[in-house]
C-alpha cells in the first residue's frame, strides 16, 4: 500500500511537471468542472459562461445527453416551461412542472435524485403567477449547509436541504416562510393577488424576493396589493427588512404621487424581474413595474416613484441607495422586465462599475451602479400627451443619447410591412385608423366610429421581456434578444363587472370579460389577449393587427444585437429564426425573395467563449421537414450563424452550460404547442 | 369564530339527514366507492381481483388514456422492463421505478409525482444479482402510522413513510435493515450473489422477504449464496425468524440431501416468488426455486428439500408447517415462480382452504392449504433417466390428476409447425438433431454426433413465470397466460478446465458438427417450430378441477404475418409468447400484448385486452403503445374506474400507463391534503 502510495506521488509529480511544459491549450482546466451557481449564471445576471469545448466548428455536431420531461409533476402537464436550471457540484436544480415541484438532477445523466414539491390547495389555484416559474436559488456556508431556496406559487418561501430535498427545519416554520405575512399590509392568504414566478436571489445572506401580480390592463381593483420587495436572513427566514416600492407617507418618493390618498390605494408596483446583486457593493439592483393600470395612470398622477424605476437597496437593510425611472407616469406597460446586467466597462480611460438595463421599450440604459448616473447621456425629451380623462400625462421621458434603441420603436409608413404594393397599402388603411408616432406616443381613447386608439411599437410585451440579455465580460457586450411587435393602446371606459378602473385598456366597440391569471388555463399567451372588434366598412377591425395574416410591421420579427459597452454601439444586429411557415408559404409572396425573417418571442441568449447561444421561439419547419425549432449558435464577434441543433419544440427557458467530467453541457427549457415542457441538454459526441 | 363552527355543524347534520333520507340510487352506490389494491397481487392471497364493473364489456373499448408516467429519469439510465404493480392506497399509487429502483408516490387521478425515494447503493447495485425496478413495494399500518416497504437492488430493506418518502428513523438503522447481515451465512456485503426482485410481503405485522440469485444454467460457483426466507418486525425492522431453505443439520428435510456435506454446500433455493399468506391460518406461502444448478444436480443427489417445493411457514415463527414438493430432484430450472393463489373452493360438499400453484411446467398444483394435501390425487408416476456422469435421477415425479395442464407439455412429431408442408417437412429435419420427449425427460449429455439435447416443452422460462394467475372468487375460476415456448434446456456438456464456471457438467449449446446447423436455434425458416398457439389464457375452473375455456391472447406477430412461406395460407390468431398476468373484474379477464405489431392503420403498438370472463370471447381492445411488462390492476377513485399497467420495451421506454372511461368527475383538478 505504502508502495502503491508513493509511486502514485512520483506519478503525479511527473504529470504536474509535464502539465507544466505543456502548452496553455493542453492543460487541463479547461475541462474542469464548473457550475452555474444562479439563475443568470451569477448574481451580475451576465448569463455568460467563459466555456469553447463547444465551439462554432463543433456546434451543429451537438448530440441530446439527456432530457427530463416534467409532465408528472403536477396535476397536468405544463406546456410553457421557462426556468434555467442551476448546477452545483454536478447537481442540476430547477422548478419544474405545473405545480412548481423543486427537482435535482444529476448534470451528467438527468436522473432525478430528489422531488420536492407542495400541495397549496386553494391558495396555489388562486395564484397570480401559476406554474413551474424560472427557477431556484442556492445558498451555503461553505461548509456542510447547502440550501435550494424558491418561492412555491401561493407565494411561500421555502429553504431545502440541497442534498437531500427535505425542507429546512431550521428556516421559517419547517423550512417555510409565508410571504403573504409581514408584508406591512393585509393580505388573504388564500386569495390576496400576490405572487412570483422570478427566483428569489441570495446575496450574502440575504435572500431578496420581489412581488408579482395579475396583468394589469384591466385592472379589477383599484386597490390592489402592493409588490413590495423584501429580504430575509438566509438562515432563520427572518425578515431583514422591506423596501416599499409604493412609498409611505414621510418616505422618499412619496411626494411624486401628486393626488393625495392615490398611493396609498394604489397597488401592483412589484418586482417581478430578475432581481441582480452587487455583494461588493452590497447592492441589491431592483427592476419596479408600474403601480396599478398599465396602460392608464388615472389613479396614480406624478410619476408615481417607483413604477419603472431601477431601484438600488442596501444588500443587508433594503435601504435605499439610489433610484433611476425609465420612464415617468408610464402607460405602456413597459415594467421593467428582466435582470439589469452588472458590468464592469472601460469608459473616457477608467473602468465603471456600471449596469445595462434592456427593457420592453428596447432602450437599454446603462448607468453608474454604484451612484445611480447615466454613463452616456439621457436627456428628457419632450413627449406627446393623449386625451384620456383623468390621465396626467408627463411633458418628458428620458432618452438615451446612446446605444441606440436595438429595437423597433415608431410606426409609420416606414415601418409597416412592404412585401407588395398592396400590402403595403393595406398597411396604411389600417394604421390611418390609429394615432401613430413614437415610442412614448400615449395610449388614447378608442371608439368603434371614430379613432381606434395609439398603434404602440413596441407592443406592451416588447421588445425584450422577462428573459432579459446576457453580456460577455471579455468583449463588454450586451446581447439582447427583441421582438418587433406592435399593439393597439386604446383607452375604453371600464366595464363595472370587471374594472374598477372609469378607463382601462380594450378594444373599440368591443365586450371586456374577467382577466385570468397567468399560466393558468384560458390565459393569454403571445400579444396582451386583446380579442379583435367587428369589422369597420374597410373591413379592417379594431385591434387588428395583421394584414392578411402577415405581421403589421416589417421584418425582422425577432432579432438579437450585440451591444458594445466600450462606445455605446450596436455593433451587430442579426434577424434571430427561421422565417415562419406562415410568412414562407403565404400566397401573397409567391416568387418574392424575403431574407430570413426571424421569429417574434420571449427568448433569452446565453453566451460563452464564443459563441451566442439561443433556441428558436414558436415552431417551423427545420430543414429535415421536421415540425420543431432549432438551437443557433452565433460568432459573437460578428453575429455570424456557425451552428443550429434539432430542438422538438420552441426555446422556453434561457440556455445555461456547464462543464462535467471534460464535457461541456448545454441545458436549456422547452416546450409549447401540444409538446408539453422538458428540459434538454446537449453536448458533443464522444471524441 | 364559533357561531361559524356551529352554523358548519347545523349544516352537517342537515346535510346527513338529508342523505338519509335520500333514495338509495341517489346516494354514492356502493360500488362508486373509492377502492384500494395494498399488495401486489391485489390481496395477499393474490388474487388480482376486483370486483368493478363500470368498465365493462360494452364500454372497454371506449378507455381513454387517463394520465401516463415515465420512468426514463429514474436511475442514470431509461430501463426498459418496468415489471411492477402499483398498490393504492388512498387515492394515491406507490410503486418501485427507473433502472435504479426508486420508489414513487404517485397520483392516482392524474398521475402526478408526489415524492420519489433513491438510494446510490454504488458498486453494490451494480453487482447486484437482480438489477432494475423491480416489482413494487409492500404496504402496512397500523391504522396511523403508514408504511412503504421495498428491497433495494443491493439487498437492502427499507420503510418509508407513505406520507413523505423519508425513511422511518425507528425501522433498522435509519431506515434500513442490511439484508446481508443477520443472515446465518456470512455474505459479502458488496459482492455476494443475493438480491431480490420481488416486492415484500406484510402479513401480521411481519415483514416477509425471499431472495433471489443470478440465473444458475451454467453456475459460476458451486457455493453460492443460500436464499433464506426471513420474517421481520414491520415496525423496528427486527428479525423475527429465518427459514432455511436449504436445511441444516438436524433440521427437517436435510436428511434428503444424500451426500454428506451436499447441503453445506449447495447455495441459491431463494424464494424469488411472490409469497402470499393467510391471516387467518398464519401461515405464509414460500415458493422455493431449485439449488445451484438449474440443469444438473451432480452436486446435489436426492430430492433437496426444498428445492421446488410449496412450504408454508408460520407467520410469526417461520416455522414449517408442511412443504409440498412439486418436482423432485429438479433438471428443468422448473422453479416456483409466483405466488401461490390462496382459495376457498367447494370440494365435496365443503368450502376447502385451498392454494392453487401456477408452474413454469404448465400444471396447476391445487392443495389444501391447512394441510399441503392435494385436493384431486397426484400420483407419483415413474420418469426417464438421463445419462449425465454423476447425475442422480428420482424415479418418479407428481404428476396432477386434475386440473389439466394449461399449456402444451412435451414435444411430439404432431406438434410441429404445418402451416404448409415444406415447413412441416423442415421442421422435421430440424428436430431429428434433438430428443423428443413428454414432461420430465431428462437432460442428456451431449456426445459428438449425438443429439443435440432434449427439446423440453415447456422451456425454463414457462409456461408461467414470474407474472403468475388471477383467480376469480365468485367462480372459483384461476385465469392463467403462458407461453407455448419449447427450448432446448435438456442438453449437457462437460466442462473441462472449469472454462464455464465451477462446475465439471453444465447446460450449454454444444459446437455445431454441421454446417450451417446451430445448436439451440429451434426456428424454423424463423418461424415457431411448434404449432400455434404460442401464448394463451386459460380459465381453469377449481370446483370442478378442468378448464372453462382457453384463448390465444395476442394478435399474430408480424414476423409469422408477413413470412414469404406464408403467404396465402390462412392463421388464426397465434397469440404471443411473454411473461404477463391477467386481472379479474367483475366481468372481465384483462390483459395486454406481450409484444407489439403493426395493426391494419400501420401503428406499431400492442393491445390492452379485454375477455368475457364466462366463456374466453374478446370483448373489447384498446391501443397500448408498448407491450405490457408489469401486470395490470384497477381502482374506483372519485366515481371512475381507472386500469393501470406498466409497459414498455425495445424502442420504447417504460411507463405506467392508466385508463379510464371518458368524462366523469376525475378530469377536475386534484385535491391533496395540504402540507
Amino acid at each position: 500500500m505504502l508502495s502503491t502510495t508513493r509511486r502514485s506521488l512520483l506519478l503525479s509529480s511527473i504529470a504536474g511537471f509535464v502539465a507544466a511544459r505543456m502548452p496553455a491549450w493542453a492543460q487541463a482546466p479547461k475541462t474542469a468542472d464548473t457550475e452555474w451557481r444562479n439563475y443568470a449564471g451569477d448574481l451580475a445576471s451576465t448569463r455568460y459562461a467563459p466555456l469553447d469545448q463547444v465551439t462554432g466548428e463543433n456546434f451543429s455536431k451537438l448530440e441530446v445527453a439527456w432530457r427530463f420531461k416534467t409532465d408528472a409533476l403536477g396535476p397536468r402537464p405544463e406546456y410553457v416551461y421557462e426556468g434555467t436550471p442551476l448546477v452545483i457540484g454536478g447537481r442540476l436544480y430547477c422548478t419544474a412542472g405545473s405545480r412548481r415541484a423543486v427537482v435535482c438532477l444529476d448534470a451528467a445523466t438527468g436522473e432525478m435524485r430528489w422531488m420536492h414539491s407542495i400541495d397549496e390547495g386553494a391558495r396555489g389555484r388562486n395564484a397570480p403567477r401559476q406554474y413551474s416559474g424560472h427557477g431556484v436559488s442556492y445558498w451555503s456556508d461553505g461548509k456542510k449547509d447547502h440550501r435550494i431556496i424558491y418561492v412555491t406559487p401561493g407565494y411561500q418561501l421555502v429553504a431545502l436541504d440541497a442534498i437531500t430535498g427535505v425542507p429546512v427545519k431550521g428556516f421559517g416554520t419547517d423550512g417555510m416562510v409565508d410571504l403573504k405575512k409581514e408584508d406591512d399590509q393585509d393580505i388573504d392568504l388564500e386569495t390576496g393577488e400576490v405572487g412570483l414566478h422570478a427566483t428569489p436571489v441570495i446575496g450574502k445572506n440575504t435572500v431578496v424576493v420581489g412581488a408579482a401580480h395579475m396583468g394589469g390592463g384591466q385592472p379589477r381593483l383599484r386597490t390592489n396589493v402592493k409588490g413590495y420587495v423584501r429580504g430575509y436572513d438566509v438562515r432563520t427566514g427572518k425578515r431583514k427588512w422591506i423596501f416599499h416600492t409604493i412609498p409611505k407617507k414621510g418616505e422618499f418618493g412619496y411626494e411624486s404621487w401628486i393626488r393625495k390618498g392615490e398611493a396609498e390605494q394604489a397597488g401592483n408596483g412589484g418586482c417581478w424581474g430578475q432581481i441582480s446583486i452587487d455583494p461588493e457593493l452590497n447592492t441589491a439592483y431592483l427592476p419596479i413595474e408600474l403601480a396599478t393600470g398599465d396602460e392608464t395612470g388615472i389613479y396614480r398622477a406624478g410619476d408615481a416613484l417607483f413604477g419603472e424605476s431601477i431601484v438600488a437597496v442596501d444588500l443587508d437593510t433594503g435601504k435605499r441607495k439610489w433610484h433611476y425611472q425609465t420612464i415617468h407616469h408610464g402607460l405602456w406597460d413597459r415594467d421593467i422586465p428582466c435582470a439589469p446586467i452588472l458590468c464592469d466597462i472601460p469608459h473616457e480611460g477608467r473602468v465603471i462599475k456600471a449596469l445595462a438595463q434592456p427593457t420592453k421599450q428596447t432602450f437599454l440604459y446603462v448607468l453608474d451602479r454604484v451612484t445611480g448616473k447615466p454613463v452616456w447621456e439621457i436627456p428628457e425629451v419632450a413627449v406627446p400627451a393623449g386625451n384620456v380623462p383623468g390621465e396626467v400625462y408627463s411633458p418628458t421621458q428620458p432618452i438615451p443619447s446612446k446605444p441606440p434603441a436595438y429595437g423597433v420603436q415608431s410606426v409609420n409608413a416606414s415601418t409597416v410591412i412592404d412585401f407588395t404594393p398592396e400590402l403595403h397599402a393595406k398597411a396604411l388603411k389600417l394604421i390611418s385608423h390609429y394615432r401613430t408616432g413614437g415610442v412614448y406616443e400615449p395610449p388614447t381613447l378608442a371608439t368603434i366610429n371614430g379613432s381606434w386608439g395609439t398603434l404602440c411599437a413596441p407592443g406592451f410585451q416588447g421588445g425584450t421581456n422577462w428573459p432579459g440579455g446576457c453580456y460577455d465580460p471579455e468583449t463588454h457586450k450586451v446581447f439582447v434578444f427583441a421582438e418587433t411587435t406592435v399593439e393597439p393602446g386604446s383607452v375604453v371606459p371600464g366595464d363595472p363587472r370587471f374594472t374598477a378602473f372609469e378607463y382601462v385598456r380594450g378594444t373599440a366597440g368591443t365586450a371586456q370579460s374577467a382577466p385570468a391569471a397567468m399560466g393558468a388555463p384560458g390565459a393569454p399567451v403571445g400579444t396582451s389577449g386583446l380579442k379583435e372588434g367587428a369589422a369597420a366598412s374597410d373591413g379592417f377591425r379594431p385591434g387588428q393587427i395583421t394584414i392578411d395574416g402577415l405581421p403589421l410591421l416589417k421584418p425582422p420579427y425577432g432579432t438579437i444585437s450585440a451591444i458594445g459597452l466600450e462606445n455605446g454601439t450596436l455593433d451587430w444586429q442579426i434577424a434571430h429564426g427561421e422565417t415562419p411557415d406562415n410568412v414562407k408559404n403565404h400566397p401573397a409572396l409567391k416568387g418574392l425573395k424575403i431574407p430570413r425573417t426571424g421569429r417574434p418571442g420571449l427568448l433569452g441568449p446565453m453566451v460563452t467563449k464564443t459563441l451566442v447561444i439561443c433556441g428558436e421561439a414558436g415552431f417551423a419547419t427545420t430543414p429535415t421537414g421536421v415540425r420543431g425549432a432549432m438551437l443557433r449558435g452565433y460568432d459573437k464577434m460578428t453575429g455570424e450563424e456557425k451552428g443550429a441543433v434539432y430542438i422538438p419544440a420552441p426555446q422556453t427557458g434561457s440556455p445555461m452550460s456547464y462543464m462535467l467530467g471534460g464535457r461541456q453541457y448545454i441545458v436549456l427549457a422547452i416546450g409549447g404547442g401540444s409538446y408539453s415542457g422538458e428540459l434538454v441538454a446537449f453536448r458533443l459526441p464522444k471524441a | 369564530m364559533r357561531a361559524l363552527t356551529r352554523r358548519l355543524m347545523l349544516t352537517t347534520t342537515a346535510a346527513g339527514f338529508a342523505a338519509a333520507a335520500l333514495p338509495v340510487r341517489a346516494q354514492i352506490a356502493p360500488d362508486m366507492a373509492d377502492t384500494d389494491w395494498t399488495s401486489y397481487g391485489g390481496n395477499l392471497a393474490y388474487h388480482r381481483y376486483k370486483p368493478l364493473d363500470q368498465i365493462n364489456a360494452a364500454n372497454f373499448d371506449k378507455l381513454e388514456v387517463a394520465w401516463q408516467f415515465k420512468t426514463d429519469n429514474l436511475g442514470g439510465r431509461p430501463e426498459f422492463i418496468l415489471q411492477g404493480t402499483p398498490l393504492l392506497i388512498k387515492g394515491r399509487l406507490y410503486c418501485t421505478a427507473g433502472s435504479r429502483r426508486d420508489v414513487i408516490c404517485i397520483d392516482a387521478a392524474n398521475g402526478e409525482l408526489i415524492w420519489v425515494h433513491r438510494m446510490d447503493e454504488g458498486s453494490r447495485a451494480s453487482a447486484a444479482p437482480r438489477q432494475l425496478s423491480g416489482r413494487g413495494v409492500g404496504y402496512w399500518t397500523d391504522g396511523t402510522v403508514e408504511r412503504i416497504i421495498y428491497v433495494t437492488v443491493g439487498y437492502r430493506l427499507v420503510s418509508l413513510d407513505a406520507a413523505t418518502g423519508q425513511v422511518d428513523t425507528g425501522f433498522g438503522t435509519d431506515g434500513i435493515v442490511d439484508l446481508k447481515l443477520d443472515d446465518d451465512q456470512d455474505l459479502d456485503l458488496d459482492r455476494a450473489d443475493i438480491g431480490l426482485h420481488t416486492a415484500p410481503t406484510i402479513a401480521k405485522n411481519v415483514i416477509i422477504i425471499g431472495a433471489a440469485h443470478t440465473a444458475g444454467n451454467t453456475p459460476k460457483v458451486r457455493k453460492n449464496a443460500k436464499g433464506y426466507v426471513r420474517g421481520f418486525d414491520v415496525k423496528t425492522g427486527k428479525r423475527k425468524w429465518i427459514f432455511h431453505t436449504i436445511p441444516v443439520k438436524g433440521e427437517f428435510g436435510y436428511d434428503s440431501w444424500l451426500k454428506p456435506g451436499s447441503a453445506e454446500d449447495a447455495g441459491n433455493t431463494g424464494d424469488w416468488a411472490q409469497i402470499s399468506a393467510d391471516e387467518e391460518l398464519g401461515l405464509a406461502y414460500l415458493g422455493v426455486e431449485l439449488p445451484t444448478g438449474d440443469q444438473m444436480g451432480i452436486y446435489r443427489p436426492g430430492n433437496d428439500l426444498f428445492a421446488e417445493s410449496i412450504v408454508a411457514v408460520d407467520i410469526e415463527t417461520g416455522v414449517r408447517k408442511w412443504h409440498y414438493q412439486m418436482v423432485h430432484h429438479g433438471l428443468w430450472d422448473y422453479d416456483v415462480p409466483c405466488a401461490a393463489i390462496l382459495c376457498d373452493i367447494p370440494h365435496n360438499g365443503r368450502i376447502v382452504k385451498a392454494l392453487a400453484q401456477p408452474t413454469k411446467q404448465s400444471f396447476l398444483y391445487v392443495l389444501d392449504r391447512a394441510t399441503g394435501k392435494p385436493i384431486w390425487p397426484i400420483p407419483e408416476k415413474k420418469v426417464p433417466a438421463g445419462d449425465v456422469p454423476g447425475e442422480w435421477y428420482s424415479p418418479t415425479q407428481p404428476i396432477p390428476s386434475r386440473p389439466p395442464a394449461f399449456d402444451r407439455q412435451g414435444v411430439t412429431k404432431d406438434d410441429l409447425i404445418d402451416f404448409t408442408p415444406e415447413l412441416h417437412e423442415k421442421a422435421l429435419a430440424l428436430v431429428s438433431h434433438y430428443t423428443l420427449g413428454p414432461v420430465y425427460t431428462a437432460p442428456i449429455l451431449h456426445k459428438p454426433g449425438g443429439s443435440y439435447g432434449v427439446i423440453n416443452l415447456p422451456g425454463y422460462i414457462g409456461g408461467i413465470n414470474w407474472p403468475g394467475g388471477s383467480y376469480d372468487p365468485e367462480t372459483h375460476t384461476i385465469y392463467t397466460y403462458s407461453q407455448t415456448n419449447p427450448l432446448t434446456i435438456g442438453v449437457i456438456i462437460p466442462n473441462p478446465g472449469h472454462k464455464m464456471g465451477e462446475f465439471d457438467y453444465v447446460h450449454a449449446n454444444p459446437p455445431s458438427d454441421e454446417p450451417g446447423f446451430k445448436p439451440g436455434d429451434l426456428t424454423v425458416d424463423g418461424l415457431p417450430l411448434i404449432k400455434p398457439p404460442y401464448g394463451r389464457i386459460t380459465a381453469t375452473n377449481l370446483e370442478s378441477g378442468t378448464q372453462s375455456w382457453m384463448t390465444a391472447h395476442g394478435e399474430t406477430p408480424d414476423y409469422i404475418r408477413n413470412h414469404p412461406a406464408l403467404k396465402g395460407v390462412k392463421i388464426p390468431r397465434t397469440g404471443m409468447i411473454g411473461k404477463i398476468a391477467p386481472l379479474t373484474t367483475k366481468s372481465l379477464v384483462i390483459c395486454g400484448d406481450p409484444m407489439t405489431y403493426t395493426d391494419e392503420t400501420g401503428r406499431m403498438g400492442a393491445r390492452l385486452r379485454a375477455y368475457d370472463k364466462a366463456t374466453g370471447e374478446e370483448k373489447g381492445a384498446v391501443f397500448l403503445p408498448a407491450q405490457q411488462s408489469g401486470s395490470p390492476m384497477t381502482y374506483m377513485l372519485k366515481g371512475q374506474q381507472y386500469i393501470v399497467l406498466a409497459i414498455g420495451g425495445r424502442g420504447f421506454s417504460p411507463e405506467f400507463i392508466a385508463f379510464k372511461l371518458p368524462g366523469g368527475v376525475a378530469a377536475a383538478p386534484r385535491q391533496r391534503i395540504e402540507q
